[in-house]
């Protein structure tokens, strides 16, 4: 299977890595993945500081007012201008969605000029050069705007893992039109491994259906949320694969944790694990599984499969 | 200047804001005005008398007209001052309505000093304003239609009618477009075909329509009236001559999904698409060489073969393999082939095994054979030096044109290298001796123990009445390798080694061997000692010594896997030093060990030495496999023919060497590899050369360059189901160490059908010239060629029809994933009594009636995602509901639910047609689907939302039928370049003015039909058609056209003929002519007057009519 | 009559003593059409602006726009059609890059570049024609009156 992903054009520099609140407590080796992959690829990256939480899970559960949401989001991206690193490099699909949402209301003069009263008082103001300046990416698009160099530091070949993406709804559902490929048929994970030799398992049955977190639907409605996540367990069991590939911390949280838990519950089994795309990139080419890859943090099992492709056996770099 | 200016009160819109009285008195002021009048609508007849009248009283030559916008009623007053003969260019427009009255209503004191400043430019401009010449063109009386659906077969009947010559033209191989593969049409459910078939008749018997098939458009140019239009017409590779009797559908081996049938079912590479197809001829789809025939130095129809191979049709298969090769028997087993690594299968899964399928034919069917002599029918004898593949090629080609030849060969046997080089276990004799004896048995003859320079001599030959001599006498002696210890006993050079164990002479190896090198001849040497060691009673001990990897080894990949399962043991980054010796005897050698460096001259990485990494390995035997050379003893007697640097020195085009009527070629004299099959297509070149030269024809013919080969495209390739080739048989290892016998087995018949079957038919047709043996009228002719053709044409229909939207494009419909997803023209093919099932409605997983069925309404219509289209595509709605109804009233047991947006029936007896399909049971749900699923028995489950009861529903279907929408067809697209129209939403071509002219296009003199429009239904279409058609008379038969006033011109003496003009214009219409001291020129004919060339151009040179820097500044300054 | 157009250039003086003239060049095909459907829903507009009908915005030359700006107008604006919807294929991609020409050569002489703008819309888009009118009438109004030696 040929990649199905566009090019587009490589992302050198300039780039904020976004922190995430769900990363950084549950699955940090998400974002030391990253930052080694982007030392791989020579991107030129900052972490910053100043950045602060996108909301979304206060905002999600209803618990802050969208205002809050959109001057926060106004403030870290005056942040990542002012820092000189403007391309802010989401780990979470929902920092991804939120910030590229409030791009799109801050364009509207009211709403900038409320929240730029609030920034005010913290010296900052949203205007039309900070607009122009910033902007928002997944960081497996920018990955993926690297992602020739990959076949020159393949260090673990993947020969024969099969691998199926979950793509994350707030990164192909919120606007899909700005997806980098098809939205329907999200491929960027699967054609980032390719060059592995993993087993692309593209569409499959109920691709897009998503996870069952919904943010505090997985605490309020607990039963639909489950539910949905094992519906789409039983169609990637039914896909026979090694390893789902996830792009979100919510979705790789919801099933990471649960994964088990369902299994014994419905009395069935999925025999595969969840990973992050950047997690089994970074294994691919060689990196720790502990030390930049931080599977201690998962739930569910996952040293056989590292054992598969003989992570476990040697230090590759 | 003498102007007068008209206010128009416009009933109080204009004269409830601005004061017109104290706007006339300022206007007064101005110079050069001489009349004002006021009225309450000045476009009204009495505004029109106050211009007459003034015009006539006060002697007006120019116009002011300050009222509503020019858009709106300039054309009125440009009417009126063209009949009063003012000229052209006589009005000037002052906007008072829109562009003051109407939007400064809150501030009147500043309206009306803006009015004022209005009427003030309008006046300054008008100063300026001089009259514009017209010119005329006189029209042809004849139109090309360009596409040849039901819309253009429509427009060309009636432009016929009126007495215009239409050239109708096709881009398929037939007529009929879209409507030839419906079943019925709604609301009436007729049958399409029983409309459309008279239609098509009448358009091929009508004496005024001249219809031209697998034709494109490539361009248009000229002014409207007189266009000139070029045509490429593809060849169709069948003549006149067809009387349809598809013999050759019956006779030709390869299929391929039909695309009239919409993919339901697969065509014949030669086919034709429909019984009343015209013109009725079959045509051939011939996309080029298929990869695996352009890759062969021979250019064996390598597909033609394999799709004989899988009907099962060996004899005619052998016949293509056997015709430009002698050897396919040899070939099929020790052929490099080089085809395998170009076929489009190796991208999806395996190459198809096109050698291994190569000897099963010749091994099935070769031996039967039976060889027609050709007669001797030239007086020359040609004399061939060498039985090698390349001498006893050339040998039998010139036999098959009528010459005497004869072999000359040094050796006592024939067969060259592939006799003395490869040893029994890859090649066994008796098949290289049988394909042998075919050719003497063409009457070659052969003089065995002849060595040229020694027995005879070429001189000689040409002296004694031989016309021309063929040298082909290969590399016959190992090359000479410089290392220490070569003189010891014990060394052998391979080539001189596998030709005394070919030739059945006592060769005997030591109990430790090693071989240096990593070609074929080395492996053929390992291998063949590993069998000298076994067959000898003892345990095989050979070691392969190569300087660089296995990924740069230069032999056959599965060969050197054959030989390491026999034990061969291989060291690889390492090179010979020195063979060490004790007393006179190989006892060792010593090797330096490497690592890859940089890539060579060769592209392969170069092997550098490790500084002191130096080891030993013993042994009593030295192989040296490291080149062939040339053996120099025919050019005694032989002048005027010379070797550089190991090979024979020629004409690379003609293989003739320095002297006059000798030639060379194969291994000699290589002009590619040296490998066998490279020899043979040198043999088949030097045998065309020799007849040329003997002929006194073209000797310096220059070889075509090949043809663009065919393959199928990424996205094509990416569909095919991923499999595996059927392997070959191997000998058990431990039977075939100890003997000669064949390693490779070959296959059986299912095998070799099964392992052809994987062909993907990359050039559709595969030349295997099946049909040409199975027509009776003669009318196949593979050699026509591309035509092109001028014409010239007054106006022109673009009538290119639409496409049916890619379904795949949404992946979670499932549709080109799952079987029993079709679309709703698919569904069309399963529903006509023409089509693959006769009209009955079955599956296409299992061919059962389908239960239930869920038709899937606007598939990439109605859509904001990227993957669709934002229109609606018309038609769906009722081709669905038609579907439906066809299907309840066959099967009134199937339940049939379509799933829609919103229910669109307008149009007459629409919406009456959907409640009677509604009446006969159909179940209509509000709702699009989410996802299509296939469940293990390849029934689908559909989810879908109901949105009038707000129910989610999972449901399980037989079958879901996709209504597809519609977008621009390809056709449209290409049009649309050629021509310079421009497209709208889908690529739809934009008609001038949606409403007023909905057939005029933005080119004058092109008109646009059907649904390269936009979607619409039959009757839509038809009408639309005879409007495009009534629109080519109306302008036809005014004889002739005036061009428009507002157009570009350039003044000669100021143009410096820079060029610029002519690179912006976006009609094409500025032209540089002038030769050596260029000007531009407009065809004001085809200028639409943009005016970007007169702001371009540096010299001021070029201007506008009507927009001249001197009247747009007038207005500017005020 | 070049005299008395020339008489008529200096802006005039309005009670708040600061009415501009602006210079508008409307493409017949879509900014003109946008103008008249305005005018139909009698938005008010301000009374700086003087519209010119060019056939294309590919018609109009720096040599118009600097001429006005020499000859009394503080603004001059173009307005055509959406990219890659002109009727003349790419006649508003020639305007704009004459006004950025433009703009580039006023900059030079220390004119403000801003008194130069292209806007585009489609024919049917009213509000943004008026957005655009409103835009450039607020820009040259908040720069001084334009100084001509």
């Amino acid at each position: 299977m040929a990649p199905t992903t566009p090019d587009i054009e490589p992302i050198t520099g300039g780039v904020q890595l976004f922190r995430s609140c769900l990363v950084t407590t549950e699955y940090p080796g998400v974002e030391s993945a990253s930052k080694w992959l982007f030392d791989r690829f020579d991107v030129e990256y900052i972490v910053n500081p100043d950045q602060t939480c996108c909301t979304g899970l206060g905002y999600y559960s209803d618990l802050l007012p969208f205002p809050t949401t959109l001057g926060v989001a106004a403030r870290n991206a005056c942040v990542a201008v002012e820092a000189g690193h403007p391309i802010q490099s989401y780990l979470c699909s929902t920092c991804y969605a939120i910030n590229k949402k409030s791009r799109n209301v801050l364009e509207v003069p009211e709403f900038r000029k409320e929240s730029n009263k609030a920034l005010a008082k913290i010296g900052r103001e949203y205007n039309d050069e900070v607009a122009g300046t910033i902007r928002h990416m997944h960081t497996l698009e920018i990955l993926w705007s690297r992602h020739h160099s990959i076949p020159g530091l393949i260090k673990r070949r993947l020969d024969g893992i099969k691998v199926a993406t979950h793509p994350a709804c707030h990164y192909c559902k919120v606007f899909p039109d700005e997806v980098v490929g098809d939205a329907e048929n999200f491929m960027i994970p699967e054609d980032l491994l390719e060059p592995t030799g993993v087993i692309k398992t593209g569409n499959y049955n109920e691709k897009t259906t998503h996870c069952g977190a919904g943010f505090r639907q997985r605490f309020v409605n607990p039963s639909i949320s489950v539910a949905v996540t094992r519906q789409k367990l039983r169609r990637l069991a039914e896909e026979k694969i090694d390893v789902c590939v996830h792009m979100c911390p919510n979705c790789a949280l919801q099933f990471d944790r649960h994964h088990s838990i369902i299994e014994q519950s419905a009395n069935e089994e999925y025999p595969f694990v969840h990973l992050h795309t950047q997690q089994l990139v970074a294994l691919a080419l060689g990196a720790d599984p502990d030390t930049v890859c931080g599977v201690k943090a998962h739930s569910q099992n996952v040293e056989p499969i590292l054992e598969r492709i003989g992570a476990r056996e040697r230090a590759v770099v | 200047m003498r102007c007068g200016v008209f206010l128009c009160e416009c009933g109080g819109n204009i004269s409830g804001v601005l004061d017109l009285d104290s706007l006339a008195d300022s206007a007064r002021t101005h110079d050069g005005v001489v009349s004002i009048s006021r009225n309450q609508f000045m476009c009204g007849t009495e505004g029109r008398r106050m211009i007459e009248q003034a015009v006539e009283e006060r002697g007006l030559d120019r116009i002011v007209i300050g009222a509503c916008s020019r858009r709106f009623q300039g054309p009125t007053f440009e009417r009126i001052a063209r009949e009063l003969r003012l000229g052209e260019n006589a009005v000037a427009f002052g906007n008072l309505r829109e562009g003051c009255s109407f939007i400064h209503r809150d501030e009147p004191a500043k309206a009306q000093l803006k009015a004022e400043k209005i009427v003030s430019a309008a006046v300054a401009r008008a100063r300026f304003q001089s009259d514009l010449p017209r010119g005329r063109t006189f029209l042809h009386r004849s139109a090309l239609v360009v596409g040849g659906g039901i819309a253009g077969i429509t427009a060309a009947e009636e432009l016929s009618g009126a007495g215009i010559d239409v050239h109708l033209v096709e881009r398929e191989q037939s007529l009929g477009g879209y409507m030839a593969r419906l079943s019925k049409t709604f609301p009436t459910e007729d049958c399409a075909m029983c409309s459309l078939a008279p239609q098509l008749t009448g358009a091929a018997l009508d004496p005024r329509i001249h219809i031209r098939t697998l034709t494109d458009v490539t361009e248009i140019s000229g002014p409207p009236g007189e266009f000139r239009v070029k045509l490429r017409q593809r060849p169709r590779f069948v003549s006149e001559a067809c009387v349809g009797c598809d013999d050759c559908t019956a006779a030709c081996p390869v299929s391929v999904s039909s695309e009239f049938e919409l993919g339901v079912t697969k065509r014949k590479a030669i086919s034709r698409p429909f019984a009343n197809a015209v013109p009725s001829l079959y045509a051939i789809d011939k996309r080029g060489p298929a990869p695996c025939k352009s890759a062969c130095p021979a250019g064996t129809s390598a597909q033609g073969y394999v799709a004989l191979v899988a009907e099962g049709r060996f004899d005619e298969a052998y016949r293509v393999a056997s015709g430009p090769n002698p050897f396919p028997s040899v070939c099929g087993r020790i052929c490099t082939h080089p085809c395998e690594r170009a076929c489009a299968r190796g991208e999806v899964d395996e190459p198809v095994a096109i050698a291994a399928l190569k000897r099963f034919v010749a091994d099935h069917v070769g031996p039967e054979t039976v060889i027609e002599k050709v007669p001797v029918i030239h007086s020359e004898k040609v004399a061939i030096i060498g039985a090698g593949p390349a001498g006893l090629t050339c040998a039998r080609d010139l036999a098959k044109l009528g010459y005497r030849t004869t072999v000359f060969e040094a050796l006592p046997v024939a067969g060259g290298m592939l006799k003395t080089g490869i040893p029994d276990y890859r090649l066994p004799k008796d098949v290289l001796e049988r394909e042998i004896d075919q050719i003497t048995a063409l009457g070659v003859e052969l003089k065995l123990g002849q060595r040229a320079g020694k027995d005879f001599t070429v001189d000689g030959l040409l002296e004694n009445g031989y016309g021309a001599a063929f040298l082909a006498v290969g590399l016959q002696k190992s090359s000479e390798v410089e290392i220490t210890g070569a003189e010891l006993e014990g060394t052998e050079r391979a080539v001189e080694f596998l030709r005394r164990l070919n030739l059945g002479k006592s060769v005997s190896v030591g109990d430790r061997v090693v071989v240096i090198g990593g070609g074929d001849v080395a492996l053929d040497a390992a291998r063949s000692a590993i069998r000298l060691q076994q067959t000898s009673g003892r345990e095989p001990n050979v070691t392969l010594v190569y300087r660089r990897t296995r990924a740069e080894m230069p032999a056959l990949g599965e060969e050197d896997e054959q030989a390491i399962e026999e034990g061969l043991k291989v060291e690889f980054l390492v090179a010979p030093l020195e063979i060490v010796g004790k007393k006179g005897r190989v006892s060792a050698l010593k090797l330096q060990r490497c690592k890859l460096g940089e890539p060579d001259s060769s592209g392969r990485r170069r092997p550098v030495p490790i500084e002191g990494d130096v080891t030993e390995i013993e042994a009593d035997t030295v192989v040296l496999a490291i080149g062939q050379d040339i053996v120099c003893d025919f050019l005694e007697g032989c002048e005027d023919v010379s070797v550089e640097k190991g090979q024979i020195r020629i004409d690379r085009d003609t293989l003739m060497t320095g002297k006059s009527g000798v030639f060379a070629g194969g291994d000699a004299a290589a002009t590619g590899g040296w490998t066998a099959i490279e020899a043979i297509a040198a043999g088949t070149r030097a045998a065309h050369s020799i007849h040329n030269y003997l002929r006194g024809e073209k000797l310096f013919e220059v070889w075509p360059a090949k043809a663009a080969e065919a393959r199928p495209s990424a996205e094509e390739l990416a569909r095919r189901e991923v499999g595996q080739r059927i392997p070959a048989v191997l000998l058990d290892r431990s039977d075939r160490c100890a003997s000669w016998a064949e390693v490779v087995g070959g296959y059986s018949e299912e095998e070799a059908i099964a392992e052809a079957s994987r062909c993907l038919a990359c050039a559709v047709c595969s030349e295997c010239e099946a049909c040409v043996r199975a027509c009776p009228a003669g009318a196949i002719e593979l050699d026509q060629q591309e035509e092109t053709e001028e014409l010239a044409v007054g106006a022109i229909i673009v009538a290119t029809g639409h496409k049916e939207f890619d379904a795949r494009r949404k992946i979670p419909l499932g549709f080109g994933r799952f079987s029993n997803v079709v679309t709703q023209s698919q569904l069309a093919r399963l529903l006509a009594p023409s089509g693959p099932t006769a009209g009955e409605l079955e599956r296409p997983s299992d061919g059962a009636v389908p239960k239930k069925i869920f038709m899937l309404q606007c598939v990439g219509s109605r859509d904001c995602t990227s993957s669709g289209n934002e229109h609606c595509s018309a038609i769906c709605c009722l081709f669905a509901t038609l579907h439906a109804s066809l299907i309840k009233q066959h099967y009134p047991d199937v339940d049939i639910t379509i799933g829609y947006t919103d229910l669109r029936a307008p149009g007459k007896s629409h919406e009456e047609y959907y409640r009677l399909v509604q009446e006969r049971g159909v179940r209509y749900v509000r709702g699009r689907v989410g996802e299509v699923m296939e469940e293990a028995d390849k029934s689908l489950r559909v989810r879908f939302e109901d949105t009038v009861t707000k129910r989610k529903n999972e449901e399980l279907f037989d079958l879901v039928v996709l209504s597809a929408g519609l977008e621009a067809s390809a056709g449209t697209t290409e049009i649309a370049h050629v021509a310079g129209l421009q497209q709208g939403s889908a690529g739809f071509i934009k008609e001038y003015h949606p409403k007023l002219k909905p057939v005029d296009t933005q080119r004058a003199g092109i008109f646009v039909a059907g649904t390269a429009q936009g979607p619409k239904n039959i009757p839509d279409t038809i009408a639309q058609a005879k409007a495009a058609a009534a629109r080519v008379v109306s302008m036809l038969s005014a004889g002739f056209v005036l061009t428009p006033a507002q157009v570009a011109s350039s003044n000669l003496e100021q143009c410096i003929g820079c060029g610029i003009c002519e690179s912006v214009c976006p009609q094409g219409a500025v032209k540089l002519s002038g030769g050596d001291n260029p000007h531009s020129v407009v065809d004001a004919n085809s200028c639409r007057g943009c005016g970007i060339c007169a702001a371009e151009c540096p010299s001021g040179a070029m201007t506008l009519g009507g927009y001249s820097d001197e009247e747009i500044l007038a207005e500017v300054m005020v | 009559m070049t005299s008395t157009a020339a008489e008529n250039t200096r802006a005039p003086e309005t009670e708040d003593g600061a009415e501009r003239k602006i210079v508008a060049f409307f493409c017949r095909e879509c900014a003109y059409a946008a103008a008249d459907a305005t005018g139909n829903a009698r938005v008010s507009l301000p009374t700086t602006i003087r519209s010119v009908l060019v056939p294309c915005t590919g018609r109009v030359s720096p040599l118009h726009l600097l001429k006005a700006l020499a000859d009394g107008a503080d603004g001059v604006y173009v307005a055509g059609c959406l990219e890659g919807q002109c009727h003349y294929r790419e006649g508003n991609l020639h305007a704009l890059d004459r006004i950025e020409f433009s703009r580039a050569l006023l900059e030079s002489v220390g004119v403000e570049p801003e008194r130069v703008q292209m806007f585009t819309m489609s024919a049917a888009d009213s509000p943004k024609f008026v957005a655009a009118a409103r835009k450039m009438h607020e820009t040259i109004s908040a720069l001084p009156p334009l100084k001509r030696k």
